[in-house]
């Protein structure tokens, strides 16, 4: 099964991490799901960017985390927004429906000119 | 399946430690890779594939898990760093809650905690002081030295101070690899006219200086200029100028701005005002605070001297200040001029004649010279024994040490003490979760801020006290500077973590398992018994001390009763001249004593004068083997202090005599031999009063020597080992005098008294007057002042004056006695207090069996309050010895009625009683107000 990858910008990864964990506590494995699913499957995280980027918001204080136990009864690493992170995501999500307006608008542009 | 395992057991625990972030990370991942597994093989993988599958997804697992780790760990140690500092204030604010909630114990523990800590401040302030501070005025300066002659004496151990020979100091001088200036100076002391015809003259120090004296020290006058430079100290070109010291100009010029220019006479050769020093500076060590400097070429002039005295090897006199060139270390510079004064000094020619200035006769023969070049300090100036700067160094640590360590046990137990109150404040907190190291922590943050308090309460004090006494120490300056400081915080958190660690312990070994409790009963129990015998040590210590309190009380109320008699006291003046000062001979002293006496003599008011006696002379007597009568034990060595009693002597005392006659004109007269004697040494003293032939005795005296038996005619001998010499001249008793007459007051009563018809040496002139003496004390000063122009008035005042002077200083050396004393007491007392309240703690649950089993309340006080009363009694039975010896050297410093010192004793015995009980049996009682059902639970 070949990768779909889209490469999430940096900024654009943290931006969908804080938008999936304001749904609620969440553990890695289950943001990388439901950020797959979501994008039906276009959308691909890989590991390796997802757990550093997951701690820099940590560190940041955009994102708590606690050792919980798992749907499965594993012990598992729950991460939530904090305050901080909740303004953040107001910010980002308003930049980026601005962004995307703007570049919508761009792109629509182009067939009616030429 | 390996991968897939529970978190161990171990770790669960290990988390209770803080967060482990690299385990953390592996587990996170472990727990992703699992679900992925898991995820593939729902939707129908075999487990190998899925796994295949997943770990290719992951990619590399080492690189991210490299990365996690740099962020956690960042954020562990920055969380790390937040709490241990968020916990500290947390643990200083509940430290000082809970010292605001008992402020009376917390203010007792600081000041008993100041008084141990403050020791070692002062300790430290005066060593570190001494160790690099030079004398008031000089800046510290490493390149600043002092070139110090040595030399060893046959027979003697260690080195010995010499002074330099002017063509010494030159070889020194020369050596300009080594010093980039060399400065030399010679001390003396003259006779100082002010130039105000109405004052008297003053005794001062002078140091005889080379012109770059003051650039060496780099010390500016503080007003005027330094005296002109005399380049050849052989020779002086100008009349000599002087710089005097600050508070010579202060106490004897006014401090008058315009004092440079005036003219004042140093040994009578004229020498102008040019300058005056800075506050505080007294040159290098060793001089009063009356100074002059005055140029080193006006040596001979000003001392009378040759100036052959700079060309001789042998002609020591001078003491040598140094700069060294930069990099050049006094370790390197020792041994070179060690090796030049080894060749300049040659000590076959000089035994006794190595130190001039003071006229000691050194018996032992100088057998090498050296000399070594050791930084500018206050107090090296002369060259003291390694091994005694160690020993008393090492005895004032050791003093300060034992306090430290009694204040702390002391504090220690008080906490323990009161940790046993505290004690449910502190379950409550371990059963709300809180880690037994962090209640530790806790208890240790409360000791270490007491001892940080008590620190700062130290250094202020001691700050306060250099403040207001440092100026008075002439020869030292005193600083407290950031060595101090940082060895006061040391021995403070020291000490803190040493008196906090142990009732920590104590205090939260609540409930945990019975093995930690049976060993800390153990220590418990070795802790107890050193404060068993600290608290025994202080009560021994404090009785001594507290006879020093009753000495002040009880002559405090004696003085009161007795204000106002109008003995011969009030009508005795007396003037004591300071005959030694100048250059003048034997001869020419007696000659101006006998001047003054015949001048006063003559002044209206006064009816009798005579001469003042320097010092008596003791002699060991006996009674001459045929003049003694039956049924009377005679010592075979008497000792006799004989007291001069010149013409009049009796009569001015007015003590009468009761048997025999006074002195004859012929006995009065002085032996030739003793005023023509060059050295007034103790040998000449001696011999003039073996030539003496005549002796007036006490009644008590004649009674205790002859009963009722005519002691007139009969003959007193020297006592010498051999026996009687009964070849030697013999002195007869002539006559007796009541001797419970006030004649003037004895230092020490244990000595005999006899009366002898002259005095070797005189040095002054005693006064009777018709009224009281104290209105012509000043007519009496400057007759003498003028009859006498070379012998400046030491002290002018009535017997009473002096013998009031004289109590009122042991007075003032008692009340510091007696201020250790009630310190002393406080001590005890809060050592006892803590004993006994951590008795009461360790043994609570035997309290509880005692009382169940049908103890009543006092009976469990008494037990108690008995055996903390044992406790001091063995104290009070130690010091017994200390505190008569005590008293006996009070007794015959104070002339104190012997009656009554036993009295003072019991009285001191009950007073320290008094508080132990009162310190025992506060505690003691809190023994019985335990319930018996609350304390068999409590262990």
């Amino acid at each position: 099964m070949p990768r779909n990858v889209i490469d999430a910008v940096q900024g654009t990864l943290d931006f969908l991490i804080l938008q999936t964990v304001s749904r609620g506590e969440m553990h890695g494995y289950a943001i990388a799901r439901w950020i797959l699913d979501r994008s039906r499957a276009e959308l691909q995280i890989e590991e390796g960017t997802l757990y550093p980027a997951l701690h820099r918001l940590e560190v940041k204080g955009l994102l708590a985390a606690d050792w919980g136990v798992s749907e499965t009864g594993r012990r598992a690493k729950f991460y939530r927004l904090t305050e901080e992170g909740r303004q953040e995501l107001q910010v980002r999500a308003a930049n980026w429906q601005r962004l995307t307006r703007a570049v919508n608008r761009v792109v629509r542009a182009v067939p009616e000119s030429a | 399946m390996t991968r897939k395992r529970e978190t161990p057991l171990w770790r669960r625990y290990s988390r209770l430690w803080g967060p482990d972030p690299v385990r953390d990370i592996d587990d996170e991942l472990d727990f992703h890779f699992d679900m992925r597994v898991r995820d593939l093989m729902q939707e129908g993988m075999s487990e190998g594939a899925a796994r295949e599958r997943a770990a290719a997804e992951f990619g590399s697992v080492t690189n991210v898990r490299a990365q996690m780790t740099e962020i956690g760990t960042r954020r562990v140690k920055h969380e790390r760093r937040t709490r241990s500092v968020e916990g500290l204030i947390a643990d200083m604010r509940y430290a000082v809650r809970h010292f605001r909630r008992t402020p009376l114990s917390t203010i007792t523990m600081i000041l008993v905690l100041s008084l141990g800590i403050g020791t070692n401040v002062v300790l430290f302030t005066v060593m570190n002081s001494l160790a690099t501070m030079p004398a008031p005025g000089i800046a510290r300066n490493e390149a600043l030295v002092r070139i110090r002659g040595t030399m060893r004496l046959e027979r003697v151990l260690g080195e010995h101070r010499r002074l330099l020979s002017w063509p010494e100091v030159q070889e020194y001088a020369a050596r300009t690899d080594l010093f980039n200036s060399v400065g030399a100076h010679a001390d003396a002391t003259a006779v100082i006219h002010t130039g105000d015809a109405e004052a008297a003259p003053i005794t001062a120090s002078v140091v005889y200086a080379t012109p770059n004296y003051f650039s060496i020290l780099d010390v500016r006058p503080a007003l005027g200029n330094e005296p002109a430079a005399e380049q050849n100290v052989m020779q002086l070109t100008t009349s000599p100028g002087a710089v005097i010291s600050y508070a010579m100009w202060q106490r004897h010029f006014g401090g008058t701005r315009d004092i440079i220019g005036r003219t004042i006479r140093v040994n009578d050769v004229p020498v102008e005002i040019v300058g005056v020093a800075p506050p505080r500076f007294i040159g290098t060590g060793g001089t009063g605070a009356m100074t002059l400097w005055v140029p080193l070429a006006a040596y001979p002039t000003l001392e009378k001297r040759s100036a052959a005295a700079f060309i001789s090897n042998d002609s020591m006199f001078l003491s040598a200040s140094a700069r060294l060139r930069p990099g050049v270390t006094t370790k390197h510079a020792t041994p070179i001029v060690a090796g030049i004064a080894q060749r300049v000094f040659q000590p076959a020619r000089s035994d006794a004649a190595t130190s001039p200035a003071r006229g000691e006769v050194t018996s032992a023969r100088v057998e090498t010279g050296s000399a070594d070049v050791v930084p500018m300090l206050a107090m090296n100036h002369r060259v003291s024994d390694r091994a005694e700067t160690l020993i008393s160094a090492t005895a004032s640590s050791a003093f300060a040490l034992l306090v430290l360590l009694i204040t702390c046990t002391n504090v220690s137990a008080l906490m323990v003490g009161l940790a046993v109150a505290r004690r449910r404040e502190i379950g409550v907190r371990l059963s709300l979760g809180a880690p037994r190291a962090r209640l530790i922590r806790q208890l240790l943050t409360e000791s270490v801020l007491l001892a940080l308090i008590a620190a700062a309460v130290g250094l202020f004090v001691t700050t306060l006290g250099i403040r207001l006494i440092g100026t008075a120490l002439e020869d030292v300056q005193l600083v407290i500077d950031w060595r101090v400081t940082l060895a006061t915080c040391a021995v403070a958190i020291v000490t803190g973590i040493l008196f906090g660690l142990s009732p920590a312990l104590h205090a939260t070994r609540v409930g945990v398992a019975e093995v930690l409790k049976s060993s800390a009963t153990a220590v418990a129990a070795k802790r107890s018994k050193l404060q068993h015998a600290l608290v025994v040590a202080q009560i021994t210590l404090t009785q001594p001390l507290l006879v020093g309190l009753g000495v002040v009380i009880f002559t405090l109320i004696t003085d009161m009763g007795s204000r106002t008699t109008s003995d011969v006291r009030e009508y005795i003046a007396e003037i004591e001249l300071d005959t030694w000062a100048g250059n003048a001979s034997s001869a020419e002293r007696a000659a101006r004593i006998a001047a003054v006496v015949e001048r006063v003599a003559a002044v209206p008011g006064v009816t009798i004068a005579l001469p003042m006696e320097m010092g008596t002379a003791t002699m060991h007597m006996t009674v001459h083997p045929d003049d003694r009568v039956n049924g009377i034990t005679y010592d075979t060595d008497m000792q006799m202090r004989m007291v001069a009693a010149p013409k009049g002597y009796f009569d001015a005392y007015a003590i009468p005599i009761v048997l025999g006659r006074d002195f004859d004109t012929d006995e009065y007269a002085l032996p030739q031999e003793t005023t023509d004697s060059a050295r007034e040494s103790l040998g000449a003293v001696q011999r003039a009063i073996a030539s003496l032939d005549a002796v007036i005795i006490g009644s008590d005296l004649a009674r205790r020597l002859w009963g009722d038996a005519n002691p007139l005619g009969r003959r007193l001998v020297g006592a010498s080992a051999a026996g009687p010499a009964t070849q030697a001249p013999p002195l007869v008793v002539v006559g007796v005098v009541d001797a419970a007459a006030a004649g003037p007051s004895e230092i020490n009563n244990n000595l005999i008294r006899a009366f002898v018809p002259y005095a070797t040496i005189n040095t002054g002139v005693i006064a009777r007057t018709a009224g009281p003496a104290s209105p012509l004390l000043e007519d009496l000063r400057s007759v003498v002042a003028a009859e006498a122009p070379h012998m400046p008035v030491y002290r002018a005042q009535t017997m009473g004056q002096r013998e009031a002077e004289f109590k009122r200083n042991v007075l003032r050396a008692s009340s510091a006695i007696a201020g250790g004393g009630l310190l002393a007491l406080l001590l005890s007392a809060i050592g006892l207090y803590a004993v006994v309240s951590f008795a009461v703690g360790q043994r609570t649950r035997e309290i509880g069996i005692r009382t169940s089993l049908g103890a009543n309340q006092s009976q469990v006080v008494r037990m108690f309050f008995l055996s903390g009363l044992a406790l001091s009694a063995f104290g009070l039975i130690l010091g017994l010895p200390l505190s008569i010896i005590v008293t006996r050297i009070i007794v015959s410093t104070l002339n104190w009625p012997l009656s009554s010192s036993p009295l003072l004793g019991v009285a001191i015995g009950l007073v320290v009683l008094a508080v132990a009980s009162l310190a025992v049996w506060i505690p003691a009682r809190r023994a019985s107000t335990i319930d018996p059902l609350v304390a068999l639970r409590t262990e």
